[in-house]
């Protein structure tokens, strides 16, 4: 087993009433991109600024490199939490200096990771004068500072174009492929599935689900299909050991398949039972579904 | 700690709003502290005109009395020093990058210290300005110097050092307090203008000496002059330990509410 990055254990933080984190446990181990998922309001950021020890937590614990935390632990973690946050009159340059001073890094690692984010150019712009997605990039290089093991990303890609939001995802690729362990935070299923290795989905501060992206994907495949003998084609599923529940939509079924069992299979079944189908279509937004049901499931 | 005072100073050295308060603040306390006698001279000898009695002239800038005289004087624009300090402490805030520096790896305690750093620094730069003005007008201004005559008085210079850092303790307490530049100004100058003076005025003697801001500019009494003698006035000559005592008390409860509310607060 790979060693344990980031230790949470029954983790509260109360405002009043409002629970935003309601007993959290969770370990991150090295190497991992885990994948933090929730609506708006979820606790994700709350989370994230608990470990970051900025935000003092009601009750619980956490460890970082499993050891009690320490402002010293942080400097071996990159983090952007919410939105950059930077001294607007200050170039890019100075604004580094200040993050290389505090984690103790040399001057001459700044100009590697303003060419990493593309901002070189920029280097001596004041940081009031950048674009949403230029001061986005300038977090990103903030926090790769140092090379640090650990990078934790708070919806990296709000705000960013398209093109930005691609980049993006891919230095984030990048980074991880150099094995260093990344946790994002996101409510954009599409940018969990497309990047992390494993997801935590939380919901009212409440974890609801914990695992890899991959099972959770081959857990839930759901299929779109359609034939002209729909009766015919409903007594064919039902008998078929590879679906789990089947859904009449207005001119389909929505099929959902046991765990093992893909999209090719239940084609090759339909076809050798002498049926044809004119419609198959299988989910492309598997996560998404199995979020929504998450969230709207009873706890 | 280097890298402390590294962080503090880059944060507020690129800033123009720094210098250009800063650099009034430095012109404005030159100007002062070089004009005020000639300026006063004027206004004697205006007086001396329909006076039955000749007021002699002032002279301010002889050793060793040019030390009281140019603490007192300097006293009044510590104001413009504290709104530096509301106005870089509040920004922290603002920008919220108190928080971002936690993120990074700073200690709450570290960002305390470099706040303190900064008090010490503006302080020092105060003091710096008297001691330059002290020691050009002083040398042109007394006729027999010697070393014990420089030194004799230069203790008000320490009590000066007290009186600023104990009033930047204040506005960078309500910083933390307030948190918006704005609310803290107004805050500290009702304070400072409105609330004490009339605590002073009603409260019996024994407990007004106790309101800070009075004790901090108690430190420093106002000099005597020749005129003040001619009217048998007699003011304190030198530093009293109550007031010196009780200043360092309110700058160690000061500092610690600060540094209370960095280390208690989520950010
Ligand atoms: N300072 C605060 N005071 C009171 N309530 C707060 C505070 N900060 C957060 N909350 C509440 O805690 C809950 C969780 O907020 P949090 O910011 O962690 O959500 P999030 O998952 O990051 O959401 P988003 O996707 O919108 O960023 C919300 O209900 C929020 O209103
Ligand atoms: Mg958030």
């Amino acid at each position: 087993m790979n060693k344990k990055i980031l230790t949470i254990s029954n983790l509260h933080k109360h405002y009043g009433r409002i629970k935003a984190i309601d007993g959290i446990d969770l370990v991150v181990h090295s190497g991992e991109v885990l994948g933090i998922l929730g609506p708006n309001g979820s606790g994700k950021t709350t989370t994230l600024g608990v470990v970051l020890s900025v935000i003092k937590p009601t009750a619980g614990s956490f460890k970082w490199f499993e050891a009690s935390p320490s402002p010293s632990s942080l400097c071996k973690v990159g983090a952007i939490l919410e939105r950059p946050l930077f001294y607007p009159y200050l170039d890019a340059v100075d604004n580094l200096k200040i993050i290389a001073d505090i984690r103790k890094v040399s001057y001459e690692a700044i100009d590697e990771v303003l060419v990493r984010v593309e901002l070189l150019d920029r280097k001596h712009s004041k940081f009031r004068t950048f674009s949403l997605g230029m001061k986005q990039r300038l977090a990103i290089a903030s926090a790769l500072l140092g090379n640090p093991e650990v990078l934790i990303l708070d919806e990296p890609t709000n705000g960013l174009d398209p093109q930005g939001i691609a980049e993006i995802r891919t230095l984030i690729q990048k980074i991880s492929q150099q094995g260093t362990t990344i946790i994002l935070a996101s409510h954009l299923l599409d940018e969990v599935q497309k990047i992390c290795s494993h997801v935590v989905v939380l919901n009212k501060g409440i974890k609801i689900y914990e695992g890899r992206v991959k099972d959770l994907i081959i857990d839930n495949l759901t299929v779109e299909v359609q034939s002209n003998d729909m009766p015919f084609l409903e007594a064919l599923l039902t008998n078929w050991e590879g679906s789990s529940s089947i859904e009449k939509k207005e001119t389909f079924y929505l099929v959902k398949l046991h765990k093992g069992y893909n999209t090719e299979q239940l084609n090759h079944y339909i076809f050798s039972s002498g049926h044809t189908l004119n419609h198959l279509a299988s989910g492309k937004n598997n996560l998404e579904q199995h979020f929504l049901e998450l969230l709207t499931q009873p706890k | 700690m280097k890298h402390l005072l590294r962080i503090e100073f880059r944060k507020v050295f690129k800033n123009n709003i720094f210098w250009l308060t800063l650099g009034l603040y430095v012109f404005g306390m030159i100007i002062i502290l070089i004009g005020t006698e000639s300026f006063i001279n004027k206004v004697v000898s205006n007086a001396n005109r329909n006076s039955p009695i000749p007021i002699p002239d002032f002279s301010l800038y002889a050793f060793p009395y040019i030390w009281h005289n140019l603490t007192y004087l300097a006293g009044f624009f510590k104001i413009i020093l504290a709104f530096i300090v509301i106005l870089f402490i509040s920004n922290e805030f603002n920008y919220n990058t108190i928080r971002q520096n936690i993120i990074t790896g700073l200690s709450r305690e570290n960002f305390f210290i470099t706040k303190v750093f900064f008090l010490i620094f503006l302080t020092f730069v105060s003091c710096m300005i008297i001691i330059a003005v002290a020691i050009i007008l002083g040398f042109t201004h007394t006729d027999d110097i010697s070393i014990s005559m420089i030194i004799i008085k230069s203790h008000f210079l320490a009590a000066y050092f007290l009186e600023v850092f104990a009033f930047l303790s204040f506005s960078m307490a309500l910083s933390f307090i307030f948190k918006r530049a704005g609310v803290t100004i107004i805050v500290f100058s009702i304070y400072l203008f409105i609330v004490e003076n009339i605590l002073s005025f009603k409260l019996n003697e024994d407990y007004s000496k106790y309101l800070p801001l009075k004790t901090f500019g108690r430190l420093i009494d106002i000099p005597n002059t020749s005129l003040m003698k001619l009217f048998g006035v007699n003011f304190r000559e030198y530093i009293d330990p109550f007031d010196t005592v009780l200043t360092l008390i309110y700058t160690i409860i000061l500092l610690t509410i600060s540094y209370l509310i960095i280390k208690k607060s989520n950010w």
